[in-house]
C-alpha cells in the first residue's frame, strides 16, 4: 500500500450551472460518477477517453484543484489538509494542454520557472536550478528573458515541463499536453517527457484522447466514459484484448493506420 | 481541362508572405489531400480560393475554375459563385452555424440564395439533405438549433449545407479535427461516400497524414507557405522526397506501427 501515491476513492463530482447553483432542485452535470483509481509509484498511467468523459475533471480532482462532491482523494494514505498542502504540491505537479494560458503573460521564462521554487520554499540557488531545468528540457539559456508569447508552442510546453519539474516532484499529471502541438513537435515532446520521466524517476499520469500517445508513453491505462472508468489494466492487456464494448469501439476507430 | 487550377497563389499580410507561389490543379472527380502543420498556409490557400480572406490580406496569382478566372476581388460576384460551385466544410461547425436559426433554414439557405429552388421546395430539400448526410430523424432535425446537436451531427449539418447546391468541388478544411475519434470515422465515411456518389471533386485539408491517406489518392504537402511535394498517395508513403515530408511520413508510420503492435501483441 505504501507504493500508492494518490488514491481516488469513490469520487463523484457534480457541476451546477448558474449562480443559483446550490439550489436543491438544480440537477447539475455529473462529470465523475464514482471513480476509484490508485496511482502507484513508478507507473506510467494513461487515462483515455473522449471529450466529456470526465478525464480532465479526474485530473483536477487528483491535483486537488477541485473538491470531490462525494468520495475522497488520499495522498500517501492520508487525507489532504492545509498542513499537507505544501508537501503535496512539492510531490505532485501538473502540465496542461495550453501552456500559454497557464503562464502569466507579464512574466519572463526564468520567473515562470522560479514561481514554484519560491512559492514552495525550495532550498538552494534558484538561478542555477533554473538553468539546470532549461537545459534538461533542451531550451537555450538565452530564452530565460523571453515572454511566453515570444515562444513557439513546443517551447512553451518545454517551459511548462521545466516549471513542473522545478520542485523535483515524484508524480507528474499531464492533461492533454500534446494535443495543441503539430505532429513533429508532438513527437519531440513525447520523447522528451519519456526521457524526463526516466531521468527523474517520475510517476506519470497522462490524460489523452490519443491512443498512440498512450501506447508510446504508458504501461497502464484506464478508459473513461461518462464519468466512470469502464476498463483498467496494462496497456498491453487493454489494447490487445479489450473487454468493454466502448474500448473495443475506441480501438476500432483507429482504422486509418498507415501500411508498414 | 482541370476543374480547378491554382497558379502562383501568394497571400501576404504586409511584408509577411504566408502562402508563397502555390500552384496545383484538381481534375473532375478527383480527391486531393493537402497536408501541412499549423501556419503552413493550408487554410489561407483555401480561403483565398473561396475569396474569404480576412481584411488586410493581399493576394496575387490566379485561380481558374472550369477554365474561367475567379473574380476573387469582387465580393458580389464571388458570393454568387461560392456555395453553388464550390462547397466548403470548416473545422468548427459551431462557429460556422447560426445559433439563432433552425437547421432546416440553414440547409435551405444556399438553395434560396442561389435561386435554385423556391422557399418551399428548398425546405423539403433540406430534410432530404439531412437524411442524405446521415442525420437521425431528419424531420425533427430541421426544426432543431445547433446547440441541441452533438459535434458530429453539427459537422453533418455543415456537410449538408456545403452539398446543398450539388457543387462540383467540395473543400473540407480539417472537418474532423474537433471530433472524437469514434465520431471522426463516421463523418469521414459520410464525406467520402457522398463525394463519390455525387461525383464531386474533393480537396481534403488536414494536419493528420493517416486521415488524409484514408480519404484521397493524391497529396499536396505545404510547408511554410510553399508546396514541397505534390504526388500520388502511394508514392508519398513509399518514397517521400522532401525532408519535411520524410519526417512526417516517418512519424505517422511509427505511431501506426506502435499502435498495431499494441493492439495485436497478445492476441496472437
Amino acid at each position: 500500500m505504501n507504493d500508492v501515491i494518490l488514491s481516488a476513492q469513490q469520487v463523484s463530482k457534480t457541476f451546477h450551472r448558474g449562480w443559483l447553483s446550490t439550489s436543491r432542485n438544480a440537477k447539475g452535470i455529473e462529470a465523475l460518477a464514482g471513480v476509484s483509481l490508485d496511482v502507484t509509484r513508478g507507473e506510467h498511467l494513461g487515462i483515455l477517453g473522449q471529450s466529456g468523459s470526465g478525464k480532465t475533471t479526474l485530473a483536477r480532482v487528483l491535483l486537488n484543484l477541485e473538491t470531490p462532491t462525494t468520495g475522497v482523494v488520499k495522498f500517501e494514505g492520508k487525507l489532504l489538509s492545509k498542513e499537507l498542502n505544501k508537501q503535496f504540491r512539492r510531490t505532485v505537479q501538473a502540465v496542461f494542454q495550453d501552456p500559454a494560458s497557464s503562464f502569466n503573460p507579464r512574466m519572463r521564462v526564468a520567473d515562470i520557472i522560479r514561481e514554484p521554487l519560491r512559492a514552495l520554499e525550495i532550498d538552494g540557488d534558484h538561478d542555477s536550478r533554473i538553468d539546470e531545468l532549461l537545459s534538461q528540457v533542451d531550451l537555450e539559456l538565452q530564452l530565460r528573458d523571453r515572454y511566453a508569447h515570444q515562444l513557439s508552442g513546443g517551447q512553451r510546453q518545454r517551459v511548462a515541463l521545466a516549471r513542473a519539474l522545478a520542485p523535483r516532484p515524484q508524480l507528474l499529471i499531464a492533461d492533454e499536453p500534446f494535443s495543441a502541438l503539430d505532429v513533429l513537435t508532438r513527437d519531440e515532446i513525447v520523447l522528451l517527457l519519456r526521457r524526463l520521466a526516466s531521468e527523474n524517476n517520475l510517476t506519470l499520469v497522462v490524460i489523452s484522447h490519443d491512443l498512440s500517445v498512450v501506447a508510446q508513453l504508458c504501461d497502464h491505462v484506464a478508459v473513461m466514459k461518462e464519468g466512470v472508468i469502464v476498463e483498467n489494466g496494462t496497456v498491453r492487456e487493454v489494447f490487445s484484448t479489450p473487454r468493454n464494448p466502448f474500448t473495443v469501439e475506441l480501438l476500432q476507430a483507429v482504422q486509418y493506420l498507415l501500411p508498414d | 481541362m482541370s476543374l480547378l487550377e491554382v497558379n502562383n497563389l501568394t497571400v501576404s499580410f504586409g511584408e509577411h508572405h504566408v502562402v508563397r507561389n502555390v500552384s496545383f490543379a484538381v481534375q473532375p472527380g478527383e480527391q486531393l489531400g493537402i497536408i501541412g502543420e499549423s501556419g503552413s498556409g493550408k487554410s489561407l490557400s483555401m480561403l483565398a480560393i473561396m475569396g474569404l480572406l480576412p481584411d488586410g490580406a493581399t493576394v496575387s496569382g490566379s485561380v481558374l475554375f472550369d477554365g474561367k478566372e475567379l473574380p476573387q476581388h469582387t465580393d458580389s460576384e464571388m458570393s454568387k459563385f461560392r456555395g453553388k460551385h464550390i462547397g466548403m466544410v470548416f473545422q468548427d461547425p459551431l462557429a460556422s452555424l447560426n445559433p439563432l436559426m433552425t437547421i432546416g433554414k440553414q440547409v435551405a439557405q444556399p438553395l434560396i440564395n442561389h435561386k435554385i429552388a423556391s422557399r418551399k421546395i428548398a425546405r423539403q430539400r433540406a430534410t432530404e439533405l439531412c437524411s442524405l448526410v446521415g442525420l437521425p430523424e431528419p424531420q425533427r432535425m430541421v426544426e432543431s438549433y445547433p446547440h441541441q446537436l452533438s459535434g458530429g451531427q453539427r459537422q453533418r449539418v455543415g456537410l449538408a449545407i456545403a452539398l446543398a447546391c450539388s457543387p462540383s468541388l467540395l473543400i473540407a478544411d480539417e472537418p474532423t479535427t474537433a471530433l472524437d475519434v469514434t465520431v471522426q470515422q463516421e463523418v469521414l465515411q459520410a464525406i467520402r461516400g457522398l463525394a463519390a456518389a455525387q461525383g464531386t471533386s474533393l480537396i481534403f485539408v488536414s494536419h493528420d497524414l493517416p486521415v488524409v491517406a484514408s480519404m484521397v489518392n493524391r497529396v499536396l504537402v505545404l510547408h511554410e507557405g510553399a508546396v514541397v511535394e505534390n504526388t500520388s498517395k502511394d508514392q508519398l508513403l513509399r518514397a517521400p522526397q522532401h525532408p519535411h515530408t520524410q519526417r512526417i511520413v516517418a512519424s505517422a508510420k511509427q505511431s501506426s506501427a506502435l499502435l498495431r503492435q499494441a493492439t495485436q501483441s497478445s492476441a496472437q
